[in-house]
């Protein structure tokens, strides 16, 4: 590796993210041992990185003013997610204006999670004709008569990690180089080895809230919904903020996965009560819902 | 003998010191490799406690191997240190037990041992008031390429801008801020040394 190597192909800015692999990484060490120019580069980098990811929520995204702002809001994927509200806002006002003629079956807004959740635009389209038979079903609500996407439905980016460690004399050593590892596992979105190693780092144990929270989110991402849900429901009861309460929203997810659409309004009604952070999304994810199909007698 | 650790030649005069117990080539070495490890380390694990543990049982393993002459091409130092240090913090993730390395380590190598001192907490002041004064698309732009890792392309969907855009943006706000940590190093080192300062001639 040369000096330009690292500047041409923002190397460095990828290393400091943790978004190169073990031999890439490997180069960059090997080069920025000899290198002063890049070593000062990296100290650099490295200290920008750390207070970025300290950075307080930007005041247009804070929430009503008699509520403190948790910590919950420090995490970046909370402040992308809540760029990508107003970027989806904005973009929804330019199709307002132009009065966009859009089917009532457009109208239904992709779900998604926190990460991407607040990105879920509100349904702006102009009302339609009375005329339009496609009027006469609830303009958020999926035809009850059609399949609904559950796939689209259960779709959610998984929520960042925040660092986690198991303190207290109940917790060996080999717990939380498990938990790092588990971690890495996460963040790369190697949800099932990440579920292992969270089921590890809790040495198999009762897993506390905020594992339980990211293992069952984990489990989700992976396909296994059963034990997902059960680790939610275990941090949903925790009373440890914020995995108590931003646990409701993940359980509807998990239960969209299951195509329980009952249980996950009930889950997202819950989350609205509790009023977690992103309670407008899961407003509209409840206006999204299928409609279940009446019992037959 | 030259110490210049950014060459193969002054790299095996450093390891040949250290290997005579010279307090010179202890001292380069710990100055020249400390803070890289360190930063290896806080890249890997992301834990500044568990970096500096680390970075310091690199360091001390360094140079218990070299005072007992296990570095064969002393022209190799870097990469002997690199190859201790990333051994040490994959052991660190496969089991986090480290074994105790004992050695004696004089005073002049503990002056090197780096932590949150003044000097640094001022250092880490400053850059919070710099990226605060960024504009709020550019530090969203950096805390999403170096936080959350995201390229520019997805940046640039997230955020409705072209992915040029986001390129220029994050290039610009960079390099500012590293500009401002240049050019505050120099004041602080004129603070330092007044002396040195001289008035340009007429």
């Amino acid at each position: 590796m040369t000096c330009e190597e690292p500047a041409r192909s923002d190397t460095l800015e990828r290393y400091v993210a943790g978004q190169l692999d073990e031999e890439a990484m490997a180069a960059v060490e090997r080069h920025v041992f000899e290198c002063e120019d890049c070593a000062s580069m990296l100290d650099e980098l490295t200290a920008i990185r750390t207070v970025l990811a300290e950075l307080p929520p930007a005041p247009a995204h804070s929430r009503s003013p008699h509520r403190q702002a948790p910590r919950w809001y420090s995490q970046p994927w909370a402040i992308a997610a809540s760029t990508a509200v107003l970027t989806f806002a904005a973009a929804g006002a330019v199709w307002w204006t132009r009065g966009a003629p859009v089917p009532a079956q457009a109208r239904v807004v992709e779900p998604s999670g926190p990460a991407s959740g607040p990105s879920t635009p509100e349904p702006v389209a102009p009302e339609p004709a009375a005329s339009s038979p496609s009027t006469t079903a609830p303009a958020s609500s999926p035809d009850a008569t059609t399949e609904p996407d559950w796939a689209r439905l259960a779709r959610f980016e998984a929520p960042a990690l925040l660092a986690l460690t198991l303190r207290g004399a109940e917790a060996p050593a080999g717990d939380n180089a498990a938990l790092e590892e588990a971690r890495h596992a996460y963040a790369r979105h190697r949800f099932a080895e990440a579920a292992d190693l969270f089921t590890r780092a809790a040495s198999g144990g009762e897993a506390p809230a905020e594992i339980a929270f990211y293992r069952g989110v984990s489990y989700l991402k992976s396909g296994a919904a059963d034990k997902g849900l059960a680790d939610l429901d275990a941090a949903a009861a925790s009373n440890q903020a914020p995995y108590a309460v931003e646990a409701h929203l993940y359980l509807a997810y998990g239960h969209l996965a299951r195509h329980d659409s009952a249980s996950a309004r009930a889950a997202l009604d819950r989350y609205v009560a509790l009023d977690g952070d992103f309670t407008a999304d899961a407003r509209r994810l409840i206006r999204n819902l299928p409609t279940p199909a009446p019992r037959s007698h | 003998m030259s110490l210049d650790l950014s060459t193969p030649a002054g790299q095996a005069a450093v390891a040949a010191g250290v290997q005579a117990a010279d307090p010179a080539a202890e001292q380069a070495l710990a100055t020249h490799y400390r803070r890289r490890i360190y930063l290896m380390m806080l890249a890997r694990l992301r834990n500044r406690d568990a970096a500096e543990e680390l970075a310091q049982d690199t360091m001390l393993a360094v140079l218990a191997a070299l005072r007992k002459g296990q570095l064969r091409h002393g022209d190799r130092l870097g990469a002997f240190i690199h190859g201790v240090a990333r051994n040490l913090v994959n052991n660190h993730v496969r089991t986090q037990r480290s074994r105790p390395i004992t050695i004696e380590l004089g005073e002049h190598l503990a002056a090197t041992v780096p932590h949150e001192d003044f000097e640094g907490a001022q250092r880490m002041a400053f850059l919070r008031r710099e990226i605060a004064q960024l504009e709020a698309t550019d530090r969203e732009i950096l805390l999403r390429t170096l936080v959350n890792g995201e390229k520019p392309g997805q940046i640039a969907r997230a955020m409705a801008l072209s992915s040029d855009v986001v390129r220029a943006r994050k290039s610009r706000a960079l390099r500012r801020v590293i500009q401002r940590l240049a050019d505050r190093r120099i004041l602080s080192r004129i603070a330092a040394a007044p002396h040195l300062v001289h008035e340009a001639p007429e």
